[in-house]
């Protein structure tokens, strides 16, 4: 990930420029912004009326109310946001397999979500995690922080365990503000899943979970014998490959896959599956498009 | 438990060969691929619902299979049979009749020999542990020592073959070492060849009637009115009830085939008379051919017709009408009368006659010399004799044989010098004097030692006989002997043997003489350095051909035991054990597809 035009093809970033990231929840940013915020101010959106009280700033009052019925009401609109994004891309051991790695087809996404972030005036922040956060990237805002959030991206390197309840315990235990969360990972995490969204869900954050698998992790090709060995932990496990074999273990990775997205589901995040040898753009500007998480 | 083919030790040492084999393999199968994966985490939870069996139990059981699946096999190869008990132990006299006649065919493609060989077999199966066994023959071609184990029972019966010559003899089972268990002798025999049996034998038949066609008689003679041609005389005999088309044929050198339909009754004898003139001299071959023939060895025999059947014989003389005429009268001989000033000019003669000449070198050819002169090479006559009488000679010798010479008068003679000199004095005077001698050494000579002029001899009637006794014995070659199909002892010391049908032939030295073994009818050729000798070997036995002339019923063979008797289920345990590894087989390869075994 020398430079975006590398990343990315000219024509693709010019459609991404024109896609912004939706929340379906008002957001919760301080600073001025593109997304609908639950405080209300100098916006464009009418959303009350009230009582003038005294301080307020008399350029909102309804004058023609005044005129009618003799009373100070004054008019409140929605004040819009910035949007906090955090993404979150998983650095563990076992990103590293696949042709092409699922490390770089995370990267990539993340990438692409990272750089409309910051055209939209979103506040980004990267964290690379494992077993806990592995190294991450504090807020930024504004074009000019797309070169180095893609150097950050660029820096990192898959290693270690996954750990997903402790990163998110450990990222999220400090004070974050409310904003969306997306997550870049195989979710081949030895720990409940169901663990972890506790995290997300207790601090109300919006989730996009990209599930990456590589096309060997889907369809396995195993010869008669085989010994297995764990990137993550170095374990091994022989077995003898067999059609009923293949045929259990497809389906219990779609038993797995499945699990989260309903945990997603039913939290109202959008969970979606990538596949390293899937068409990228294809991803970005279709699938994320119908899931309503990019317009 | 005991095994057919192996003994226990081979079986056990088979079984562990195999059991190591197996183990081998399991311990150089090649270790499985490593592969590296993202997480092993699905492929844990996958593995353990399906695992049922520890994987180390699934190597060892898996290794248990292939051993047992391995031995089994082996065990079976080495043909156990049940420890079961079986009746009382004795031991067994097995005997085993190869006469020729049990060469004979059976209706189902074996012969005789071969159904009594497989009830001795059937015999030793059925035995009780514990017994053991002795294997003989009629005509001594295995002889077994002493009581042995069943497996050496076997090997003595695999060597027992058709014995072709000799008289077959019931062997003399006294002398074997009595045991402590019963005793029981057992003879397995076609009931055709006339043998003095013991009481108490139980004779196991193999006996089957069939048709058989053999030559009893063939040979070749001279015609009386033409001695330069012969004929052959070949008998045949039908050993079966109903009468038998045939084809009598003759084969040998110079000419095709001669063939002859003949009819031969049953039961009965048929003659066929071909002439062989036309052969060249040699062996002859005779052969009856019959659309249903139950033995072979009587099929075949062989002739020998003479070579010399033409005489070239050279008369030097200086003049002896009476000596020609008489030498014209043999058909055989074509003469050449020539002058002794002529001899030594050329021509190629089989025998000479000297009529008072004596040239200083021996010819090649043999010669009859009248008054021989003197020279270094025959006999040199002393001063002559006045009216010597013949008081002696050897009628049995070859050139005398129906020569009377009682009635030779002898006006003068001399006597033949007998001393150092390798030769056979014929006749002698009163006095003790030689007046004819011979030399068998070649070339052959005969000396008279008067000539024709000095005697009467000319004018009896035994003079052309001893011309023609003469002659025959001056030509003759070596004598063709003959012999029966089998062992034969030829006289000839570290000699070998060919055949023209057979080849090649095994034989044996033995002091002055050599044993050669000839399998069926054959002309046979010895040859020894410096010396030969032709042998004819025939059948030519009308009790070898006569398959049928046994007091045994035909059919099945009676007295037998079953091939394998009181086997679980009817079958030997061998198949069983077989089975069984088929069955453990089939299941290692369900239980390897259904990954329970590795």
């Amino acid at each position: 990930m020398s430079t975006t035009r590398s990343l990315f093809s000219e024509n693709f970033l010019r459609r991404l420029e024109h896609l912004r990231l939706v929340t379906r929840r008002p957001v919760a940013g301080h600073l001025r912004g593109g997304h609908r915020s639950r405080r209300t101010g100098s916006g464009m959106v009418f959303a009350d009326y009230r009582q003038y009280a005294s301080g307020d700033d008399t350029h909102h009052l309804d004058w023609g109310i005044f005129m009618r019925l003799d009373r100070l009401i004054l008019r409140l609109f929605e004040e819009e946001a910035d949007l906090p994004v955090y993404l979150l891309v998983d650095a563990s051991a076992s990103m590293a397999h696949g042709q092409p790695r699922k490390f770089d087809f995370a990267r990539q996404i993340g990438a692409a979500l990272a750089y409309l972030s910051l055209l939209n005036y979103d506040r980004v922040s990267v964290v690379a995690w494992s077993d806990g956060v592995a190294a991450e990237l504090p807020m930024r805002r504004g074009r000019t922080q797309v070169w180095p959030l893609f150097r950050f991206l660029e820096g990192m390197e898959p290693a270690d365990g996954t750990d997903l309840a402790a990163t998110l315990r450990g990222f999220f235990g400090a004070s974050r503000t409310r904003g969306l969360v997306i997550l870049l990972s195989d979710f081949l995490d030895r720990g409940a899943f169901d663990a972890a969204a506790h995290w997300l869900r207790q601090f109300r954050h919006e989730v996009v979970a990209f599930q990456v698998l590589s096309p060997e992790e889907m369809e396995p090709q195993l010869p008669d014998e085989a010994v297995l060995v764990d990137e993550e932990t170095g374990a091994s496990l022989a077995l003898e490959a067999s059609a009923d074999l293949l045929r259990d273990y497809r389906a219990a990775l779609e038993e797995h896959c499945r699990g989260i997205e309903a945990q997603c589901r039913r939290q109202g995040w959008t969970y979606l599956l990538a596949r390293t040898d899937a068409p990228f753009e294809d991803l970005m500007l279709g699938a994320l498009r119908r899931e309503g998480v990019l317009r | 438990m005991n095994f057919v083919t192996l003994s226990p030790a081979l079986a056990a040492a088979l079984a562990a060969s195999a059991a190591l084999v197996v183990v081998g393999f399991y311990l150089l199968r090649p270790p499985p691929q490593r592969l590296r994966v993202a997480s092993t985490l699905l492929w844990e939870r996958v593995v353990a619902a399906r695992r049922r069996v520890n994987q180390r139990w699934r190597w060892w059981l898996s290794l248990l299979l292939a051993l047992i699946i391995a031995v089994g096999l082996a065990l079976a190869v080495a043909g156990p049979e049940s420890d079961a008990p079986r009746g009382e132990r004795r031991d067994l006299l097995l005997v085993v009749d190869n006469s020729p006649t049990m060469g004979a065919w059976r209706s189902d493609g074996r012969t005789r020999l071969d159904h009594a060989l497989d009830a001795a077999r059937a015999e030793i199966a059925a035995a009780p542990p514990g017994a053991r066994f002795h294997v003989a023959d009629t005509m001594r071609t295995a002889s077994g020592a002493g009581l042995v184990e069943a497996t050496e029972a076997r090997a003595a019966l695999d060597r027992i073959g058709a014995g072709l010559g000799g008289q077959p003899t019931f062997p003399d089972l006294s002398l074997l070492p009595a045991g402590e268990a019963g005793r029981e002798t057992v003879f397995f025999t076609d009931g055709v060849s006339p043998m003095a049996l013991p009481e108490g034998l139980r004779r196991v038949s193999v006996f089957e009637a069939g048709p058989n066609l053999g030559i009893t008689a063939f040979g070749i003679r001279a015609l009386a009115t033409d001695a330069t041609r012969h004929e052959a005389f070949v008998e045949i005999a039908n050993a079966g009830g109903a009468a038998v088309e045939a084809v009598v044929s003759i084969s040998g050198p110079g000419r095709a085939a001669q063939r002859r339909s003949v009819k031969v009754p049953g039961r009965g004898f048929a003659s066929v008379t071909l002439s062989v003139s036309d052969f060249g001299g040699g062996a002859l071959r005779a052969a009856v051919e019959t659309a249903d023939d139950r033995l072979e060895l009587d099929d075949v025999a062989y002739a020998f017709l003479p070579l010399n059947r033409v005489l070239r014989v050279g008369l030097v003389t200086p003049g002896n009408a009476t000596l020609e005429r008489a030498l014209r009268l043999d058909p055989r001989v074509r003469l050449t009368v020539m002058a002794p000033s002529r001899y030594g000019r050329g021509g190629s003669f089989d025998a000479w006659v000297f009529d008072r000449f004596t040239p200083p070198a021996a010819p090649l050819a043999p010669v009859l010399v009248f008054r021989p002169g003197e020279a270094d090479w025959i006999t040199p006559a002393s001063r002559p004799v006045a009216a010597p009488a013949v008081a002696s000679w050897l009628p049995d010798q070859p050139v005398l044989d129906n020569v009377s010479l009682a009635d030779v008068q002898l006006d003068r003679a001399a006597a033949l010098r007998t001393a150092d000199r390798p030769v056979e004095v014929l006749a002698r005077s009163a006095d003790g004097q030689a007046l004819i001698t011979a030399s068998a050494r070649v070339p052959r000579w005969v000396a008279t030692g008067f000539s024709l002029d000095d005697t009467n001899f000319s004018a009896q009637a035994s003079f052309p006989v001893f011309l023609a006794n003469t002659m025959q014995w001056l030509t003759e070659d070596n004598p063709v002997r003959a012999a029966g199909v089998g062992l034969v002892r030829a006289p000839l010391a570290a000699a070998r043997a060919s055949g023209v049908s057979a080849g090649s032939l095994v034989t044996r030295p033995v002091p002055g003489a050599t044993l050669v073994s000839v399998p069926t009818p054959d002309f046979v050729t010895l040859e020894a350095p410096g010396e030969r000798l032709r042998m004819l070997v025939n059948v030519l036995d009308p009790a070898v051909t006569d398959i049928n002339a046994s007091d045994l019923p035909s059919g099945p063979d009676a007295g037998a035991r079953p091939a394998t008797p009181q086997q679980p289920g009817g079958m030997p345990v061998w198949w069983w054990v077989a089975l069984a590894a088929a069955a453990l087989l089939l299941a290692e390869w369900v239980a390897f597809h259904r990954r329970w075994t590795v």
